[in-house]
C-alpha cells in the first residue's frame, strides 16, 4: 500500500503538482494587471512552443509565424461571430486551430522542398500577404480597425465579465477567468509538444535538422516531415492567436506584422532551441518585459514616462533595447539560451548534493485555501 | 576485463534476441544485383558501367585506391545519388528510382565514411534506426497514445539489445557527442542494425580505429552475418580485414571495375596490384 503511493509521488509527480497548484493561486492574489501579464506570456508561450518545434528541433527558420497566429485569431473571431457563420465559440476554437494547420498545409509544397534560411525568406512573403487580407477583406477582417471577439463559452460559462462569478471571495472577471482557460490550452500544449518530441516524429524532426542525409537513408520521408512539422507549428500559432485574441478582445491586423514573428524568434533563441520549456520562458521574458517597463516607467531611471517629451526613450523602446541585449548577451554566453543555463545550473548543484541526497520526497502540503475573502487590490 | 563484460553481455543479448527480433532478418536476404552503373559529375565520369552481384548472405568487399567511386557507388544503392544509366535491383526491385526512405524501407541500410550520427543520446540515434519499423504518426505521439507508447517500449527494448550487441550498453543513455571516435563509429553501426536490414551497406567501418577496436568490429560483422545472415557490401582500405571477411571483392579504379573475384584471386591479380598496391608491390602486403 505504501509502496503504490510513493509509487504515485515520485519526485516528478510531487513537482509537477506542486507547479500546478502554484499557477492556480494568481487568480486569487494578483490583480488584472498582473493576469493579464499571465495571460499574454501563455499565448505567447503556446506560440513559441510552436515556433521552437519547427525551428529549434527541425531546424527550419520562419518568418511568417505571427501570420498564422492572425489565422487562429481572426478564424476564431469570425468563425464566432458576426457577420460569420456565428458557429458556437466552443466549436470555433479547435476549428480556428484547424484552419491555421490548413493554412500551414496549403504552403507545405513551399514548406517541404525548402529548407533552413530560405524558408524563413519563404515565410515572410506569408506575413505581408496576411496583413495586406487583413487590411482589404473588411467584410471578414474588420479592416484597418480590426473586429471585437465574442467571449468565449463553455457549457454556459462564459470567459467574460457578464455575470457576477465570486470564487472564494475573490470576484472573478475576464482575466481571472481566462487565466484558467490560459492554464489547460498551455498545459494540453506543453503534454503534447514533450510528446512529440520525446518520440518517433521528434527524432525524425531532429535528425532531418542534423543531417539530411542520414535521415533520408535512415527512412525518414524528408519532405513530408518538414511540411508535418510546418503544420504542427502552425497549429500550435493558431491556437495563440486564439487565446490572444481573447485575452485582448480586439483584433487589429498592425498587431500581426513582422515585428511579432521576430518577438517569437527571439522566443525561441533566448529561451533555447529545441526545448519546450526554453520556448516557454522565453516568452515570458519577451512578453512581460515590455508590459513590466511601461508599468513601472517612473520609477525606472532614463526610462521616460509614456508620452513624454521627444528624444527620451519610452518604456516599450527601453523594453526592446533591453531584450535585444538579452539576445546578444544569450549568443555570446549561453548558446544553448535560458534552457541550457537551468540545466548547467541543476547539474552543478545535483552533483554538490550528491553525498547526501535522501530518495524520499515528501508531497508539499497543499496551500492553505486562497486566505478566505481577501480583497484584492486593483490597479486601475 | 572490461571486454569480457561487453561479451558477457553480448551473448545475453543473443539469446534473448530469438524473442524480438523481427521477421524481417529469418528470410534469406534478396539478391543485390550493380548492372551497368554510370554516374557523371559535370564531366568527371565517376563510375563507369559498374556491374557486380551480392549473393544472398555474403560478405562483398569493395576496394580501390582514394577516388576510385567507391563512396559514390555506396550513395547510388541508397539513392542518395541518381546513375546517368544502369539498374540496381534488390530482389527484383528497382531502386535508382526510389526515394532513399523508400530504400530504407526495402532493408538497406548504411553507415558513412566520415560519422553522421545526431545531436542526442546514443539511444535517440538508435531509435532513429527504426524509424522505419516503427508507425507512431504526429497525432499518436502528441497524445502519447497508449499505442505509440507501447511502440516505443518496445523498440527501446530491441534498440538496447543492439547496443549491447555492438558493444555500446554502457554508453545507451550517453549523449553521442561525448563519446569516443571508435564508439561513435560503432553507434552508426549500430543505427544501420536498428533498420534490421537485409543488406547492410558499410563505408570504411574501422576507418581511424586502433587494433582492438578493428577487431572488435570485426568481431561483430562476422557475427552479424552469421547469426542475422544477412548480406554486407563493404567499403575498406584495411585489406587484411578485407582478407578476413570478405567472400567475394570488386576492385575499382577510376570508376572502372578492375577485378572481380575471391580475395586470393584478387590478391594474385597483376592489374590489381598495379592499380592499388603500386607498381612495385608483393602480394605479401596484402595478408
Amino acid at each position: 500500500m505504501s509502496d503504490r503511493i510513493r509509487a504515485l509521488l515520485t519526485r516528478r509527480r510531487a513537482t509537477l503538482l506542486t507547479v500546478a497548484v502554484l499557477l492556480c493561486l494568481p487568480p486569487f492574489y494578483l490583480d488584472a494587471f498582473w493576469l493579464r501579464i499571465g495571460l499574454f506570456s501563455m499565448a505567447a508561450a503556446i506560440g513559441a512552443i510552436g515556433l521552437a518545434l519547427l525551428s529549434g528541433t527541425a531546424g527550419q527558420l520562419s518568418l511568417g509565424h505571427a501570420f498564422f497566429l492572425a489565422v487562429g485569431a481572426y478564424g476564431y473571431t469570425w468563425l464566432a461571430g458576426d457577420p460569420g457563420p456565428g458557429l458556437p465559440t466552443a466549436l470555433a476554437v479547435p476549428l480556428a486551430v484547424l484552419m491555421a494547420g490548413l493554412a500551414g498545409g496549403l504552403f507545405s509544397p513551399v514548406a517541404g522542398r525548402v529548407k533552413g534560411i530560405y524558408l524563413g525568406i519563404a515565410t515572410l512573403a506569408l506575413v505581408f500577404l496576411g496583413h495586406h487580407v487583413l487590411l482589404t477583406a473588411e467584410s471578414v477582417t474588420g479592416g484597418f480597425n480590426g473586429r471585437s471577439v465574442p467571449p468565449l463559452s463553455l457549457g454556459g460559462f462564459t470567459f467574460d465579465t457578464g455575470d457576477e462569478l465570486t470564487v472564494l471571495g475573490v470576484p472573478f472577471g475576464a482575466e481571472e477567468r481566462l487565466w484558467f482557460l490560459g492554464l489547460a490550452l498551455f498545459a494540453l500544449t506543453w503534454f503534447t509538444a514533450r510528446g512529440l518530441l520525446r518520440s518517433r516524429p521528434g527524432r525524425a524532426l531532429a535528425a532531418l535538422r542534423d543531417s539530411e542525409t542520414a535521415a533520408a537513408v535512415m527512412g525518414v520521408d524528408v519532405a513530408r516531415h518538414r511540411s508535418a512539422a510546418f503544420v504542427v507549428s502552425s497549429m500550435y500559432a493558431g491556437l495563440a492567436g486564439v487565446l490572444l485574441a481573447l485575452a485582448f478582445r480586439r483584433v487589429v491586423p498592425d498587431y500581426f506584422g513582422l515585428v511579432l514573428s521576430v518577438d517569437y524568434l527571439a522566443m525561441i533563441v533566448i529561451g533555447g532551441l529545441g526545448s519546450v520549456a526554453g520556448a516557454t520562458a522565453g516568452a515570458v521574458f519577451v512578453t512581460a518585459l515590455p508590459l513590466l517597463m511601461t508599468r513601472y516607467a517612473d520609477q525606472l531611471p532614463l526610462v521616460a514616462a509614456p508620452g513624454s517629451a521627444e528624444g527620451a526613450v519610452g518604456p516599450t523602446e527601453a523594453a526592446r533595447y533591453l531584450y535585444g541585449a538579452a539576445i546578444v548577451l544569450v549568443l555570446l554566453y549561453a548558446p544553448d539560451g535560458l534552457h541550457g543555463l537551468a540545466r548547467r545550473a541543476r547539474d552543478r548543484l545535483r552533483r554538490r548534493r550528491t553525498p547526501t541526497t535522501t530518495q524520499d520526497t515528501v508531497l508539499p502540503s497543499p496551500p492553505p485555501p486562497a486566505a478566505a475573502a481577501r480583497p484584492k487590490e486593483h490597479t486601475p | 576485463m572490461n571486454d569480457r563484460t561487453t561479451e558477457a553481455r553480448s551473448s545475453k543479448a543473443r539469446t534473448t534476441e530469438a524473442r524480438t527480433v523481427k521477421a524481417r532478418t529469418t528470410t534469406a536476404p534478396p539478391e543485390l544485383t550493380v548492372r551497368d552503373v554510370t554516374v557523371r559529375f559535370a564531366g568527371l565520369t565517376a563510375l563507369d558501367g559498374v556491374s557486380f552481384t551480392v549473393a544472398p548472405g555474403s560478405v562483398h568487399a569493395l576496394i580501390g585506391p582514394n577516388g576510385a567511386g567507391k563512396s559514390t557507388c555506396f550513395n547510388v544503392l541508397s539513392g542518395l545519388c541518381r546513375p546517368a544509366s544502369g539498374t540496381v535491383t534488390l530482389g527484383g526491385t528497382e531502386l535508382t528510382r526510389l526515394a532513399p526512405h523508400r530504400i530504407a524501407a526495402l532493408g538497406m541500410a548504411r553507415t558513412f565514411q566520415n560519422i553522421v550520427t545526431t545531436q542526442g543520446t546514443v539511444a535517440d540515434n538508435l531509435m532513429l534506426g527504426r524509424h522505419a519499423l516503427t508507425r507512431a504518426g504526429f497525432t499518436a505521439s502528441a497524445l502519447r497514445l497508449p499505442g505509440a507508447r507501447r511502440e516505443q517500449r518496445e523498440h527501446l527494448a530491441r534498440a538496447r539489445e543492439i547496443a549491447e550487441l555492438t558493444g555500446l550498453g554502457a554508453h545507451f543513455d550517453s549523449p553521442v557527442g561525448l563519446l569516443s571516435y571508435g564508439d561513435r563509429k560503432r553507434v552508426e553501426l549500430a543505427r544501420a542494425l536498428c533498420l534490421e536490414p537485409r543488406v547492410l551497406l558499410l563505408d570504411e567501418p574501422v576507418a581511424g580505429m586502433n587494433a582492438a577496436e578493428r577487431a572488435r568490429t570485426a568481431e561483430v560483422v562476422a557475427e552479424l552475418r552469421a547469426e542475422l545472415g544477412l548480406s554486407v557490401v563493404l567499403v575498406e582500405h584495411d585489406m587484411g580485414l578485407v582478407m578476413r571477411l570478405a567472400d567475394e571483392v570488386t576492385v575499382l579504379d577510376f570508376g572502372r571495375t578492375i577485378a572481380h573475384g575471391t580475395p586470393d584471386e584478387v590478391r594474385r591479380d597483376p592489374e590489381v596490384l598495379r592499380a592499388y598496391l603500386g607498381t612495385d608491390a608483393t602480394g605479401e602486403d596484402a595478408a
